[in-house]
């Protein structure tokens, strides 16, 4: 442990100028954090050294690990007596030191500042620490073992963001919504960076094999980029299934067609296209029932198979909702959407033909309201945050937590012309939160209007999840055209 | 005997391209070890490996009984390690330097320390990317010998140095415990010649010999033969007699192996005409630079 303060000593004192900068712009985003939920100025603020500190946070893991560099066989240290394990557990403290603690330093400040007790977002703000390690740090250090000058550092960096932006770009679509499971995705990443790029910086301090530790870095930057493409959403929802808090709850829902409904009022409801051009969407006619009182079921995702006469068929797999007929159903009703294979449907769509349909959904609590006045200024909303209205602009600073299920209304003062304007619902069953950047507050509900409207109030509305389950829908003969847009269109 | 550092057919190739073959070498311990050969030999790969700076492609080392890929913290704490090509900690003043690095030796000598500062006149307030090439390797050294290590491994320490700073480090290298052994590379022999104990010759990746500076000045000698009238060179020509020429009536050649009566035997059985044979002994600069033509020729 001497040899590990002594390191630890020996880089403060180098680089005592940087991280008198550094903790200064950390101390500039922590005031700008505390006065954020009333100070959209200070919003901005706290974005702009949000920015600077991210290449800032950076700059010092390269900093801190370049004083000893890895690489090379010129280095003064590696003959001498520095234990390994000492270097690299005094690097460890340098972020530790100087990125770990004052990040939650000066968050638990914020908090504190509007009134909020840190230690009631404990969790959150340990699951911030993890995922700041894990893909603030880590990846930082592991470009830094491998490379000997901020030069190469920087060089390296560029060359990695490259490759995440060439993977996202050259796939062609943006990954597929995983909705409210999306945490597992977002965790599944962290703990392969934490994986990948700390096994490459430890394979750096151990064995100070740089070949073997940057092709894991390229390993690593690969994999993260690739895994939101990956099919993984059924395994995920099936592990959400097993943490509902309330499974029996739903045990009583039941899926049934209903043929007699008009299908063009579905259609209207559908994209053009779906995200994947080789899919068409279809909106089907269903009621749900069993729902119990005052809960609500939002439809998930949906895998659809569809038989052809003579044998012929083709399986959609899991398809994410269409975000037009998404929505949250009492008992009756409701629009089930699907995709099927564009040139199946194509040759079959006025053919019988026989449809099955595996549609997830979720079960939601009760709701509770909250009514805001327009305007008010940083009101209180739980499992929520922090909200803010004024007749151009509706946004709330949510400090990590909050519902399941979370809604806007706003409702204008009559006589006004406006309708009341529904806000795109956020849906999270995150157990903890899913960031990892220096920012304390996440925006999930914000609105913007280009002139002031005549809002009276905001409504929002907030719903824990109660239950993940999927229903079965077998039709054993139906023509889709009439359930698809894409089968209408002269030239799909 | 335990050897300060052994060699077991260590090989190094970078690439396809081979630095280092099957050397075996010893150094006894106490000794002064020099390890000479031309740029290129493969000197200073040599000492990488030893130092675990390389790992070596085949073949093993120890250091001080420890295999050299295996050199932990408490072995460092024992050996001294001055290279020209080395990076120092530049931001460093001399001073803080060696306060730094005296945390981390158990037999660090504050006095001594200080001492060495003195002796080298090494302002202690100097960054050491503000100190002169010499400077650097004087603070090296001082910080290597402050500890008083049992095995010093100096690469090439002399290079771009004048005779004045390079006279100050042979000075310091020498005073040093009766136990330490020193092992050094040079390139130039008239360095090391005054107080290496034992010497290797590295050619081409190839360690020609390794033994006692004494063994190997007493088995070089400068042979010059008269005749009445100069044969021709006789074939086979014995592979340890380097580089052979013909001036006038006299034939010259190194012999590698001289051993009086035997070699004279030899001689009277090639040439019975020779009419006079002297042999002089020769400075160690003159059987190195003998033995690299001697290579570059294939003869050796």
């Amino acid at each position: 442990m001497r040899e590990v303060l002594l390191l630890f000593r020996t880089d403060v004192h180098h680089f005592r100028l940087q991280l008198a900068a550094f903790l200064a712009l950390m101390g500039l985003l922590g005031w700008a954090e505390a006065a954020t939920p009333r100070d959209l100025q200070g919003a901005m603020a706290g974005m702009l050294c949000q920015w600077l500190l991210v290449p800032a946070a950076w700059y010092l893991v390269a900093l801190a690990i370049h004083e000893h560099p890895l690489p090379g066989d010129r280095q003064y240290w590696l003959t001498r007596p520095y234990p390994r394990s000492s270097l690299v557990l005094a690097k460890a403290l340098f972020v530790a030191a100087f990125l770990n603690l004052p990040l939650l330093a000066m968050q638990t400040a914020a908090l504190a500042a509007n009134g909020l007790a840190p230690l009631a977002y404990w969790r959150a703000l340990a699951a911030r620490q993890v995922f700041f390690t894990a893909l603030m740090v880590l990846p930082a250090a592991a470009v830094a073992v491998v490379t000997t000058s901020l030069r190469q550092f920087a060089m390296v960096a560029l060359a990695v963001l490259g490759v995440v932006l060439a993977m996202e770009l050259g796939s062609g679509h943006m990954p597929a919504p995983w909705g409210g499971v999306d945490w597992m995705r977002f965790s599944a990443i962290g703990a392969l960076a934490a994986a990948i790029f700390g096994g490459a910086v430890l394979l750096q301090y151990v064995r100070r094999k740089t070949w073997y530790a940057a092709s894991m870095l390229a390993a690593g930057v690969v994999v993260c980029a690739a895994v939101p493409d990956l099919d993984l959403w059924p395994g995920a929802f099936a592990i959400e299934k097993r943490l509902g808090a309330r499974p029996a709850d739903a045990s009583a829902i039941r899926l049934h067609f209903e043929a007699a409904r008009d299908p063009a009022e579905g259609r209207s409801l559908l994209p053009h296209r779906q995200p994947q051009d080789n899919l068409a969407p279809l909106s089907m006619p269903v009621q749900l029932t069993g729902i119990p009182d005052g809960m609500a079921v939002l439809g998930e995702h949906t895998a659809t198979s569809v038989q052809a006469p003579g044998g012929d068929w083709r399986n959609s797999g899991w398809q994410p909702p269409l975000a037009e007929v998404r929505t949250l159903h009492l008992d009756g009703p409701f629009w089930l959407s699907m995709a099927v294979d564009r040139g199946f449907l194509g040759s079959f769509k006025d053919r019988p033909v026989h449809l099955r349909v595996r549609a997830a959904f979720t079960l939601f609590g009760p709701s509770s309201s909250a009514i805001l006045p327009v305007p008010v200024m940083a009101r209180w909303v739980n499992e929520v945050g922090f909200c803010q209205t004024s007749p151009a602009r509706f946004t709330c600073f949510s400090p990590y937590a909050h519902a399941a299920w979370v809604e806007a209304e706003a409702r204008p003062t009559p006589p006004a012309s406006p309708e009341p304007v529904p806000m795109r619902p956020e849906i999270s069953y995150a157990p903890y939160p899913t960031s990892f950047g220096f920012g304390l507050w996440e925006t999930d509900l914000d609105a913007m209007w280009m002139r002031p409207m005549p809002w009276k109030e905001i409504a929002v509305q907030t719903r824990p999840a109660r239950a993940h389950f999927e229903l079965d829908l077998d039709i054993p003969e139906i023509r889709l055209a009439p359930y698809s847009a894409a089968a209408s269109d002269p030239n799909p | 005997m335990n050897c300060a550092i052994r060699t077991y057919d260590l090989s190094k190739r970078y690439r396809r391209t081979p630095v280092l073959e099957r050397v075996n070498l010893e150094v006894p311990p106490g000794s002064i070890y020099g390890l000479v050969g031309a740029n290129g030999a493969g000197k200073t790969t040599t000492i990488k490996v030893l130092m675990n700076l390389l790992v070596p492609s085949s073949g093993h080392c120890e250091v001080m009984g420890a295999d050299s890929r295996r050199l932990s913290a408490a072995d460092f704490a024992q050996i001294g390690y001055v290279s020209e090509n080395q990076e120092m900690p530049d931001w460093m003043t001399v001073g803080y330097f060696l306060e730094h690095l005296g945390h981390f030796y158990p037999t660090w000598d504050t006095a001594m320390a200080a001492g060495l500062l003195r002796r080298f006149e090494l302002p202690p307030g100097r960054k050491l990317r503000e100190l002169s090439h010499g400077m650097r390797m004087k603070a090296a050294l001082a910080s290597s010998l402050a500890y008083r290590p049992r095995l010093m491994v100096l690469d090439e320490p002399f290079t771009g140095l004048d005779a004045v700073v390079r006279d100050e480090l042979i000075e310091g290298i020498l005073t040093r415990d009766g136990g330490t052994t020193i092992f050094i590379s040079s390139h130039d022999l008239t360095e090391i010649e005054s107080f290496v104990t034992h010497i290797g010759y590295l050619d081409q990746g190839r360690l020609h010999f390794s033994e006692e500076l004494a063994s190997v000045s007493a088995r070089f000698r400068e042979m010059a033969l008269s005749f009445a009238s100069a044969p021709p060179l006789p074939k086979p020509w014995p592979e340890h007699w380097l580089l052979p020429q013909t001036a006038g009536n006299a034939i010259r050649f190194i012999e590698s192996r001289y051993d009086g009566e035997r070699t004279a035997a030899q001689i009277r059985g090639v040439f019975p005409d020779a009419q006079e044979v002297t042999a002089t002994a020769m400075p160690l600069r003159s059987i190195f630079v003998a033995l690299v033509k001697a290579g570059r020729k294939g003869v050796q």
